[in-house]
């Protein structure tokens, strides 16, 4: 059985920043949503938002579809079934280190 | 400790959004509200009740067809550039026991509706059925408007019932006949109507929010 401090230092940095880990939140609740929606729910600035979705879309975790609506620039973001598994896993290990800790 | 980071929200509350998002325009409170209000409206003009019923139908095929286009035409142009634009999940889990109890209910208002007047005809007479119209309208429009708020969690919703079983318990009282649950219909369907455009109001007057370009 995996120990406790290592179950810890498993988990997935890349899911584990606040803002990330957000995002991906949110992201698992839609099939796809567009920049605009994750900015308002996620509260970040436009900046910090388009950083996190870009080291996210390095990781493999999601997709990110750039595309206009009239002239209107749009992005649409998903999740891969990488980042879906990613989450899930993220998601399993972080109850087991809250039942360690009681 | 890092404060300039909002709360990381729960699976939950990233559903839950979705649902505000979708109903925070009140796109859909028109189209039901249209629907409504046409049916009430029918009722005041005196023509056959067949052809009547006839009207109802098309109305319910011109929105059920038109009612998506419309309605992604107008969310294009008012709500998501304010509100951002994000599609529910279509391969949802097993609904939870709010979401079957919602199931539940949406079966039940609409055998209500199909066959509730049919059996009261048959139970108490075409005659007697007229009178109680008014306050089997309302309930279904009620039932159907409380099942909305179950799955919406939108206190607008809420607002609805209210106004609806006031207006309804005055047209019991005055009005006990077919025209009474005409008046119903109608005013179920101006409260939609107005929730919905002070809704898609509200949404209109929020900032647009421009992505950086692409």
């Amino acid at each position: 059985m995996t120990s406790f401090p290592r179950q810890a230092a498993g988990l997935d940095r890349m899911i584990h920043e606040p803002a990330r880990l957000t995002l991906m939140v949110l992201l698992s609740a839609v099939d796809e949503a567009d920049f605009v929606y994750l900015l308002r729910e996620s509260g970040l600035t436009k900046g910090n938002l388009g950083s996190h979705l870009t080291r996210l879309e390095e990781a493999g975790y999601v997709e990110i579809e750039k595309g206009f609506v009239g002239k209107v620039p749009r992005t649409v973001v998903r999740l891969t079934a990488a980042g879906q598994r990613a989450f899930t896993s993220y998601r399993t290990m972080l109850r087991k280190i809250a039942a360690h800790l009681g | 400790m890092q404060t300039g980071y909002p709360r990381v929200p729960t699976p939950e509350d990233a559903v839950g959004a979705v649902h505000r998002r979708y109903n925070a325009d009140g796109i859909s409170d028109l189209v039901f509200g249209v629907l409504s209000a046409g049916y009430g409206l029918i009722g005041f003009i005196d023509l056959d009740p067949h052809i009547k019923e006839a009207v109802f139908v098309l109305l319910i095929a011109v929105l059920g067809l038109g009612g998506p286009d419309i309605q992604t035409f107008l969310r294009r142009r008012f709500t998501d550039p304010r509100l951002g634009y994000a599609k529910p999940r279509s391969d949802t889990e097993a609904p939870s026991g709010q979401g079957r109890l919602v199931t539940v209910l949406w079966v039940a208002a609409l055998l209500l509706f199909f066959f509730g007047r049919w059996i009261l005809r048959l139970a108490v007479g075409t005659d007697h059925s007229a009178r109680f119209s008014p306050m089997v309208a309302a309930l279904e429009a009620c039932l159907l408007t409380l099942m909305a708020a179950l799955g919406a969690g939108s206190p607008r919703f809420y607002v609805y019932v209210t106004a609806l079983l006031g207006w309804a318990a005055l047209v019991q009282f005055w009005w006990p006949s077919r025209l009474g649950e005409s008046a119903v219909w109608l005013a179920a369907g101006v409260i939609y109507l107005v929730g919905g455009g002070v809704a898609l109001w509200r949404t209109y007057r929020l900032p647009v929010l421009d992505e950086p370009a692409a």
